[in-house]
């Protein structure tokens, strides 16, 4: 416990310095900015924005990019609530009560009781990283290979399981992320693989571009396919606190929505998806009234959406004690990191204490931040609604551009960024989903590493895989959530999410 | 598309993308367990990903009662369905070509311009009003602000 208060004190004492407290705010404050314009989720605002960390020192680059993912994620909830459309899987909870609750003109209400909910969940999730993050890299440290790799599988099943519509699909996706990812020099040899005799192929393909390519590009061409006309934005927002009710109804909700997401986003392969949905199926259940969610029930907003940060927030526990991301979003703080020269694991606690502990701080901040500023900014995020989307994607594309051609200053890197955004709008019209193929390439290298690492080890055995206790457990575990996702009854229930 | 037509063409997708990578990767020493070549990886992969094609094509054969709902805009006409794909890929590779030699007075414009050509409901003095303001914004955000090593008119001023 001492520990902790100390380690605290050392992370406020970097993320308090008044240069990093502008990173902060300006981060959440630009992410608010890109990530409220519709069909712009976080991985694309994060994706863009990735080059204006470049000229900083790391820790400020880590908080800058901390701030830009909150900010990006209630941007996503803010239009979630105001126009209907949500930005991403995990705030399309959102728009089934806080879209009803505007249209009633309490808009204001919808946005205050997500920012406070998503605070509260913060400041409890910021405690519960803290609190794991060393107790967890000592645990990291004797993980050798077939644990690493088993992890990984585990994560990777886990995506498979979690993504809608057909599992064969997404597990092809991820099969496909896999083999992008063996795309340049051998680990070991350093010969040239699937370059195609491309020169710039043979340093591999830069997470960012693809990451960029399928998020960024591909959901411009999505949506100029599918935006009819302008959508309408609720413009009327009342009161932005909510009243003494309000409050009193939908403060269990977000404990109860803090917890399950505080559990589900430690979860490898992105299990932070599931918390708003798991949130307001509880809330639901546990309503005196159910047939009051989806008319703007306030437990509907407050709920999901405190799961939503709280699981946003542990996701990084596995990125900073293992150095495994756990989603996409993830996996560009890891090419931030690598960029600034960090591999991200369990030694970045022991050798860059002041980097760890000033980043879990600033999560904490990056709430407050949320709460201080853009709250009372939403007068601004509404006029932007209102841009026209025919003026929108021409500033996504050329920001899309800079910022990739920034990265490696290549211009090749632009043409394979648009190369990708073409063919993932093409995988997704024929029914397959980027986010597994991100997370496949995202872990694909370090998969690869860490399976010869093993088979090295074992004699070209693949007996320790299953004869060492916690790898036999984790695919033990991955054996499981597949054949749970195999059952007929949950199979059909995933086909109702997928239609819904 | 009904499901099976269209999970037809994915599965035929998949199992061209397998055999690209099998023909990519041949040269490749696949090595033993023991000790792992280049090309082990890659080849295992390329198998794996031709399996699932294969099977998502067999499988919309043998059910092909079941339908799954449209993407949405699927049923456009063929330009509509084309046009942004056509004009967003050449902005990108407009923006590509000129950035090197011609900076971004030159590659953004363009690109902005050649982009707002992919939306039906351009229009055509606000787009290019917009191209050059943008343009404006990007120079000192990019350039001076964040002093990225972007090129901005190597002909004209020398960087």
């Amino acid at each position: 416990m001492g520990d902790l208060v100390h380690n605290l004190r050392l992370g406020f004492a970097t993320s308090l310095s008044l240069v990093n407290i502008v990173l902060c705010l300006g981060g959440c404050l630009i992410g608010t900015l890109i990530g409220v314009l519709p069909g712009i989720g976080p991985i694309a605002t994060i994706a863009m924005l990735l080059p204006i960390t470049f000229n900083l020192d790391p820790t400020g680059a880590l908080i800058l990019l901390a701030g830009i993912y909150y900010g990006a994620q209630y941007g996503g909830s803010t239009t979630a609530i105001l126009v209907n459309i949500p930005g991403e899987a995990t705030s399309v909870v959102t728009v089934l009560d806080g879209h009803p609750m505007a249209r009633q003109g309490r808009a204001g209400v919808a946005l205050g009781i997500a920012a406070i909910g998503s605070f509260i969940a913060g400041t409890i999730s910021t405690l519960i990283v803290a609190a794991l993050g060393v107790p967890l890299s000592e645990l990291a440290l004797w993980f050798g290979p077939p644990e690493y790799f088993s992890l990984m599988l585990l994560g990777l099943t886990l995506a498979v399981v979690l993504a809608q519509g057909s599992l064969l699909k997404a597990g092809s996706m991820v099969l496909l992320g896999l083999l992008l990812s063996t795309i340049g020099a051998d680990l070991e040899t350093g010969q040239d693989r699937l370059t195609f005799g491309l020169d710039d192929l043979s340093d591999g393909i830069d997470f960012a571009v693809l990451a960029m390519g399928l998020f960024g590009f591909a959901e411009v061409l999505r949506n100029l396919g599918s935006f009819e006309a302008q959508p309408k934005v609720q413009t009327i927002i009342g009161r932005l606190l909510p009243s003494a009710a309000d409050f009193k109804r939908a403060i269990r909700p977000i404990l109860r929505g803090t917890a399950l997401g505080s559990v589900l986003g430690i979860l490898p392969g992105n299990g932070a998806v599931l918390a708003p949905f798991a949130s307001y199926a509880l809330e639901k259940r546990l309503a005196d009234d159910p047939s009051r969610f989806g008319q703007g029930a306030i437990e509907g907003v407050a709920g999901p959406e405190a799961a939503n940060n709280a699981g946003a927030q542990t996701a990084f526990i596995p990125l900073l004690t293992l150095g495994i991301p756990p989603n996409a979003v993830m996996a560009l703080m890891v090419g931030a990191m690598t960029i600034h020269g960090i591999i991200p694991g369990p030694q970045v606690i022991t050798n860059r204490p002041d980097l760890f502990w000033g980043m879990v701080t600033s999560m904490w901040l990056g709430n407050l931040a949320l709460l201080a500023i853009n709250l009372p900014l939403v007068g601004v995020w509404v006029r932007l609604l209102r841009v026209p989307y025919r003026l929108m994607f021409p500033a996504i594309l050329i920001f899309c551009c800079i910022g990739i051609y920034s990265i490696n200053n290549r211009p090749g890197d632009v043409l394979l960024m648009a190369g990708f955004g073409l063919s993932g709008h093409f995988l997704f019209k024929l029914g397959f989903e980027p986010a597994p193929l991100l997370l496949g390439f995202v872990l694909g290298k370090l998969l690869e590493e860490k399976l010869r690492q093993a088979l090295v080890l074992s004699r070209g055995s693949f007996l320790p895989f299953v004869t060492r206790p916690v790898s036999c457990g984790l695919l033990l575990v991955a054996v499981a959530v597949l054949a749970i996702a195999l059952l007929p009854s949950v199979s059909k229930k995933r086909a109702e999410v997928s239609l819904s | 598309m009904a499901r099976d037509s269209r999970d037809l063409s994915a599965g035929a997708c998949l199992l061209g993308i397998a055999a690209v990578a099998t023909w990519q990767g041949s040269g490749l020493d696949l090595g033993t367990l023991r000790q792992m070549g280049p090309g082990m990886l890659p080849r295992v992969l390329a198998v794996l990903v031709g399996v699932c094609g294969g099977a998502i094509g067999a499988r919309s054969l043998l059910h092909p009662q079941q339908q799954e709902p449209e993407a949405p805009g699927a049923a456009r006409g063929v330009w509509l369905a084309l046009r942004a794909p056509v004009f967003l890929m050449l902005a990108a590779t407009v923006f590509g070509l000129s950035v090197r030699p011609l900076g971004l007075v030159v590659a953004a414009p363009l690109a902005i311009f050649v982009s707002t050509l992919a939306s039906p409901e351009t229009r055509r003095w606000e787009s290019l009003w917009f191209a050059l303001g943008m343009t404006a914004f990007c120079i000192v955000l990019f350039r001076r602000m964040l002093g990225l090593s972007i090129p901005v008119a190597p002909w004209l001023i020398g960087y």
